[in-house]
């Protein structure tokens, strides 16, 4: 008997756990399959910043200074980044990203910007959370240049954006970009 | 050659001084002793080596701590790094969107006028 109880509240808990984990989860969007361009690229980012390494980073962000940074980063639980700048146009295909915006298609996900010029592509993708954000995907890409910024976690886009200038200058904080 | 000669000169056989025989003699008859030094005692031989290793093993500890606290610290400071160019990318493509979008929602506005 106790052990059918014990079985029962670990399927009820396991019930709980899992969808909540299957959520953190699902804003994270696979780059991966981009790997291979940086062969290609004249200049390459990669961040891949999770949970723990955003724990981490929280003693170099404080003070006054980085109040908005910290408020911002508070909500979040994963910041991945891959952007490729190339020689010559046209050094990646089409299928490099629908690889990416196919998994942004569709329920949860939602484009709230969608900009197409001059074979410039840009969209802004939210993932929804109940009522909140659970996530962000940035994609740019231009004829030369490939950029993806996938946000996981509570993020709002105007406090994103009002940002930039405020970045406290860590050194070699753009150094980071690894010429080929 | 003049190493010979120094050893020489100080190994050279020499001639006691006079009644050195009979102070020796008159010595050993009065039953006179020479302290001995005491035998080192079993905790006094091992006493300097377990305070070496005691001492060595606590440095070597502190080495370690030091040198993961300080791996701590680096990563953490990378982790920083990587924080701020993510979000500043992040930040500088989302503005350039509204700035576009600012621009399209400009044009359209002046087409309907």
């Amino acid at each position: 008997m106790n052990a059918r109880l014990s079985i029962s509240g670990c399927v009820l808990l396991a019930l709980l756990i899992i969808p909540a984990t299957a959520r953190a989860q699902g804003a994270r969007v696979q780059l991966d399959q981009l790997k291979q361009l940086a062969d290609k690229a004249e200049e390459t980012v990669d961040v891949t910043v999770d949970s723990a390494m955003l724990k981490q980073s929280a003693g170099f962000l404080t003070g006054r200074d980085n109040a908005k940074l910290q408020a911002l980063i508070d909500g979040l639980t994963g910041i991945y980044v891959k952007s490729f700048k190339f020689a010559v146009p046209n050094a990646y295909t089409d299928a490099d990203v629908e690889s990416v915006r196919k998994q942004v298609a569709g329920s949860p996900w939602s484009r709230i910007v969608g900009v197409r010029e001059k074979g410039e592509l840009t969209e802004i993708y939210f993932f929804r959370e109940k009522e909140s954000t659970g996530g962000l995907l940035v994609l740019t890409a231009e004829a030369d240049e490939l950029t993806i910024v996938n946000i996981v976690g509570r993020i709002d886009l105007a406090s994103l954006a009002a940002l930039g200038p405020m970045i406290p200058k860590l050194p070699g904080a753009m150094k980071k970009a690894v010429p080929k | 050659m003049n190493l010979e000669h120094e050893l020489r000169q100080a190994l050279k056989r020499r001639t006691p001084s006079s009644g050195f025989d009979e102070r020796v003699l008159g010595r050993i008859a009065s039953g006179a002793t020479v302290p001995v030094p005491a035998p080192q005692t079993r905790w006094t031989r091992l006493a300097l080596p377990v305070a070496a290793s005691l001492a060595f093993a606590l440095a070597g500890s502190y080495y370690v701590s030091q040198h993961e606290r300080q791996q701590e610290l680096a990563q953490a400071e990378q982790a920083a790094r990587d924080v701020v160019l993510a979000l500043q990318i992040a930040s500088e493509k989302v503005s350039a969107v509204q700035v576009k979008v600012q621009e399209i929602s400009h044009h359209e506005r002046q087409v309907e006028y």
